[in-house]
């Protein structure tokens, strides 16, 4: 890449491309192709890229969980522990909370408030607080048809939820709508949602709200199999049998 | 040196380097998952899909539905995936095996649908909420899919599937709204969008 | 006619020669890439306006929001980006190989199969028949047309480098050599393995979501580190700073880009080390980026005045300031902790269009401003209309990025950390106590602001954002009208190059003298 001498390149290349030149004003005016400078790479820069390549190091040695398939969970302290720990108690209303989040909100929303018009509230609702018997029902069975909450009228369908609580699930999310909210109602023992589970079993459809109105106590004479009733079921005050029976 | 053979090679190995990690070993780890069935009941977790259910599922990848929904519930310990009940645990691959396309997304502007069948087991309110999401969810930004139902002149008995529409949104004396066959079959597979049986180990 | 540089053995002639041969291909290239850009605005409008107006147009199911948004997609991705930046390709691939185009009819048909694979695709995608794989959703005869293009480019290319008449292979070439194989690669193993015979759910979605970020990283970024590479050495008449730079940042993007993408699945249903292994790459991007981003400042530096007046430059410097900015935004929200409560908002959104629109389209942008007046031999018609476009698209990107990125933010933490809604404390409130509250409201994940009250604090940022996009709309409205008047030689031509501020254009050559000032001969000349 000899320099030569610039005056010298430039007239010839006047008289070469002359006609090229007509055409292309933008080429000829152009600068040099690119070049490389080979200026170093500065320390610091490399070693910050160091520390980078260290730190990638140890993070993919520490939250790789072993380069397992079924580890989700990347956390190195989540692998240690578990395994030995003892079986959680589960408080009830925690776990109500969790299935009413779950199943319920979306309707019923957090507020327990319900959507005027459509979804009635369960805050400071009759059906909520009064006896638990006619809730219990509505849950394995759903509910259909005008209800009337709070002086509103609802035309709707709460879906059944017996195949998919088990009592003890039922009686939490039943405990955690009478309890939030300032309902203050007394919780539901699942003993008592066993009974009453036995007793609508052969139930096929859901409730009307007037034959849970017409419903005077937890009847749990089951006519067709006489399931046997526990003794917690013959509770029409629920609250006291049950609040002595709650582990 | 020839340039080009080096680049070549270089450009080659980082691809199949990321290839191995992104897809393959993903790939050997997670294809053999299987549903797991479950000895005393017989039944199958995730359970397969109706074909009703497929069909909606279709329907949904279709629309574009999983632009705005996620069909995952996040573990981890920087988000409230479950404390919004989006679910009771998270998910976990086993819950996908039969999923393809999978349908994980990647944005919430509505909210995650992976057990939404749990939340709202309701017919009616899907069909509603389908048809004007407005019904439903006021303030949703949710477009409407009335291109799914079938506005019709009530012949003899008005339909049991007619929706149940009031005020404005009712159609004209002597008409019925009826939902369309992709319309019933993309509301059976939301309502089969319920992961919340357990895995056992 | 600024006779800046001085020339040797006829390059000059050469260079003109190789422009000429260049013309029909990458014209057609680039006309094509401007309609598919039109049209992807188009839907993306119409798309932006359905996020806070569900109701418009919500009874024609072709255009429901699920299938414009894909649209937009795909059409900006494959159409305008992917075919501008194949045309700066192949002219990038001419002049550096210093070869005439061989085979011009070829890459024609390229094109056109390209363009025809594009409309399959899109009238696909609007009638119902999308994959449903997210940057993937063309139908499968629209893929196979589109590979069928791409294969001709990629065999265009080996021929050309294999012939090319150069000593020194530039730093732009190893980007381009490496991005014509990466693609077909990338493209090839998703249609595989997600489309022919498609595997099942969790590692699909690692498939999907490596070939998601490695169009970008793998085929976008190269194409664009390319042009700039060459353009700003180029229209400043300076070397690139440092060629040990230029090598350590190509070999560190071909490591690590490649690793990133499965941080789109952080938390999600997957093996940790997966999530982690990305994450990891994700963060190793810093290593090419910073080396890039600080290769091109020192080359610029010193020299930042001739953005006042050249087109090409602004373009090309927009762009690659926000390839470092979208680059360190990635590589800090592949974090647990930023990515859990942001991933799933308009805050990925913002950060799509910053590295697609703010660095690609951008530098694209500035490559057609210098490279279409070589091709056509004729100047662009008005510096008017080039500044339309570029304040239009300049502003409207930046009203989008923040309206995006802010109503991400508040999204993601109502979603996810805050008791209460932003927009419930401030009606309550006002403004700064509101804000206050709202951040010593953060809780640990306790999800308790309602969900339609999230939707309804996203309204106003989703509304401003179809105001940008009209911008956007503008500016590339203006760029249409000069292409199609360079193109058919319509209105009056300037003289000389067309330049912002053209009263000060001696300024401008001495600035340009100015940056080539302290160059040794040695350095200086060809």
């Amino acid at each position: 890449m000899a320099e030569a001498d610039p005056r010298h390149t430039h007239q010839l290349d006047q008289q070469q491309e002359i006609d090229v030149a007509a055409l292309h004003e933008p080429i000829l005016r152009e600068l040099r192709d690119p070049q490389d400078g080979h200026e170093p790479i500065p320390m610091f820069m490399l070693m910050l890229f160091a520390g980078l390549i260290f730190w990638g190091g140890y993070y993919l040695a520490a939250y790789s969980g072993g380069f397992r398939s079924d580890v989700l969970n990347p956390d190195p302290a989540a692998q240690f522990a578990g395994g030995s720990a003892a079986p959680k108690v589960v408080d009830p209303l925690v776990l109500g909370e969790k299935l009413f989040k779950a199943n319920c909100v979306s309707c019923h929303q957090a507020s327990g408030q319900g959507v005027p018009g459509q979804y009635p509230p369960l805050a400071g609702s009759e059906w909520v607080l009064g006896p638990d018997y006619r809730l219990k029902r509505i849950l394995l069975k759903g509910l259909e048809g005008p209800v009337s909450v709070k002086g509103a009228t609802y035309n709707g369908n709460m879906p059944a939820f017996e195949a998919k609580f088990n009592d003890e699930k039922l009686a939490a999310v039943l405990s955690f709508i009478r309890h939030g909210w300032e309902n203050g109602a007394p919780p539901v023992s699942p003993e008592s949602a066993a009974a009453t589970r036995a007793a609508v079993k052969d139930r096929g459809q859901p409730w009307k709200a007037e034959e849970l109105l017409a419903l005077e106590k937890d009847d749990l004479a089951t006519p067709a199999e006489g399931a046997p009733a526990p003794e917690g079921a013959k509770t029409e005050p629920a609250a006291k049998t049950e609040a002595g029976k709650t582990p | 040196m020839n340039y080009a053979t080096w680049i070549f090679l270089g450009v080659f190995l980082t691809f199949a380097a990321a290839w191995l990690g992104l897809v393959f070993f993903p790939h050997e780890q997670l294809s053999g998952l299987r549903a797991q069935k479950d000895a005393d009941s017989g039944q199958v977790f995730p359970p397969p899909y109706s074909g009703e259910a497929l069909y909606g599922r279709s329907v949904y990848v279709r629309e574009g539905c999983w632009y705005c929904h996620t069909q995952q519930v996040r573990g981890g310990d920087y988000n409230a995936d479950l404390a919004r009940g989006w679910g009771a645990r998270r998910s976990d691959p086993r819950d996908y095996v039969h999923d393809a396309p999978h349908v994980l997304g990647s944005m919430r502007t509505g909210p995650d649908l992976a057990n939404i069948g749990a939340r709202q087991p309701s017919d009616k309110w899907h069909y509603l909420h389908l048809y004007d999401p407005q019904l439903t969810s006021k303030g949703s930004v949710m477009p409407p899919y009335r291109f799914l139902f079938e506005l019709r002149k009530i012949v003899g008995q008005p339909s049991p599937e007619a929706l149940e529409l009031e005020g404005a949104a009712s159609p004209a004396e002597g008409y019925e709204v009826v939902p369309s066959r992709e319309a019933r079959a993309l509301v059976a597979y939301l309502k089969s969008l319920d992961r919340s049986y357990e895995f056992k180990e | 006619m600024n006779q800046l540089e001085q020339d040797q053995g006829g390059w000059t002639a050469r260079r003109a020669e190789i422009d000429r041969s260049c013309a029909t291909p990458c014209l057609v290239f680039y006309a094509s890439s401007i309609f598919w850009l039109l049209a992807g605005t188009f839907f993306a409008l119409l798309a932006s306006v359905k996020l806070h107006h569900p109701e418009f147009l919500a009874d024609w199911s072709w255009l429901t929001f699920g299938r414009v948004r894909p649209a937009h997609l795909n059409t900006v991705i494959y159409g305008w980006a992917s075919m501008a930046g194949i045309a700066t390709l192949l002219w990038l691939m001419c002049r550096l190989c210093r070869v005439p185009l061989m085979y011009p009819a070829m890459l024609v048909v390229a094109a056109g199969l390209w363009n025809l694979g594009l409309t399959v695709g899109t009238v696909g995608i609007l009638m119902g028949y999308s994959t449903g794989i997210e940057w993937l959703e063309f139908p499968m005869p629209a893929a196979f047309l589109l590979f069928s293009g791409f294969a001709i480019v990629t065999l265009w290319s080996v021929a050309t480098f294999a012939q090319r008449q150069a000593e020194h292979v530039y730093v732009s070439q190893w980007y381009l050599f490496a991005a014509v194989f990466w693609f077909p690669w990338l493209y090839v193993t998703v249609q595989l393995l997600l489309m022919l015979f498609p595997v099942k759910g969790i590692p699909q979605a690692c498939i999907n979501w490596w070939f998601a970020h490695n169009v970008l990283g793998l085929w976008f970024s190269p194409i664009g580190l390319a042009a700039i590479y060459y353009l700003l050495p180029k229209v400043i008449g300076r070397p690139i700073y440092s060629y040990y730079l230029s090598i350590l940042g190509f070999w560190t993007l071909a490591l690590f880009y490649n690793w990133a993408g499965a941080h789109h699945l952080v938390s999600g249903p997957v093996p940790a080390w997966i999530v982690t292994a990305s994450i990891v790459g994700s963060v190793m991007m810093i290593i090419p980026v910073v080396t890039v981003a600080l290769n091109h400042h020192m080359t610029l530096h010193g020299n930042f005045r001739l953005l006042k007046y050249s087109p090409t430059l602004r373009f090309i410097v927009f762009g690659a300031m926000s390839y470092t900015i979208v680059s360190l935004e990635g590589s800090m929200m592949s974090f647990r902790f930023l990515n859990e409560p942001f991933h799933f908002t308009h805050r990925t959104i913002g950060h799509a269009h910053l590295g697609m629109y703010s660095f690609f389209t951008m530098t694209m942008f500035g490559s057609m401003y210098y490279i279409v007046p070589r091709l056509t031999g004729r100047e662009w018609h008005s510096a008017r209309l080039i500044r339309i476009h570029f304040w239009g698209v300049a502003l409207g990107f930046a009203l989008m990025y923040l309206c995006l990125s802010i109503g991400g933010v508040i999204q993601g933490l109502e979603l996810n950390q805050a008791g209460e809604s932003l927009e419930k404390l401030i009606a309550q409130f006002g403004y700064l106590d509101g804000i206050s509250k709202f951040v010593e409201g953060f809780k640990a994940q306790n999800g308790a602001v309602p969900f339609l009250e999230i939707v309804h604090g996203t309204l106003l940022w989703l509304k401003l954002r179809t105001v940008s996009g009209v911008l956007l709309l503008a500016g590339h409205a203006a760029f249409a009208v000069l292409m199609v008047m360079n193109v058919h030689a319509w209105g009056r031509r300037h003289i000389g190059p067309t330049l912002f501020h053209d009263e000060d254009a001696a300024d401008y050559d001495r600035a340009l003298r100015q940056a080539r000032a302290d160059l040794t001969p040695a350095n200086s000349g060809d």
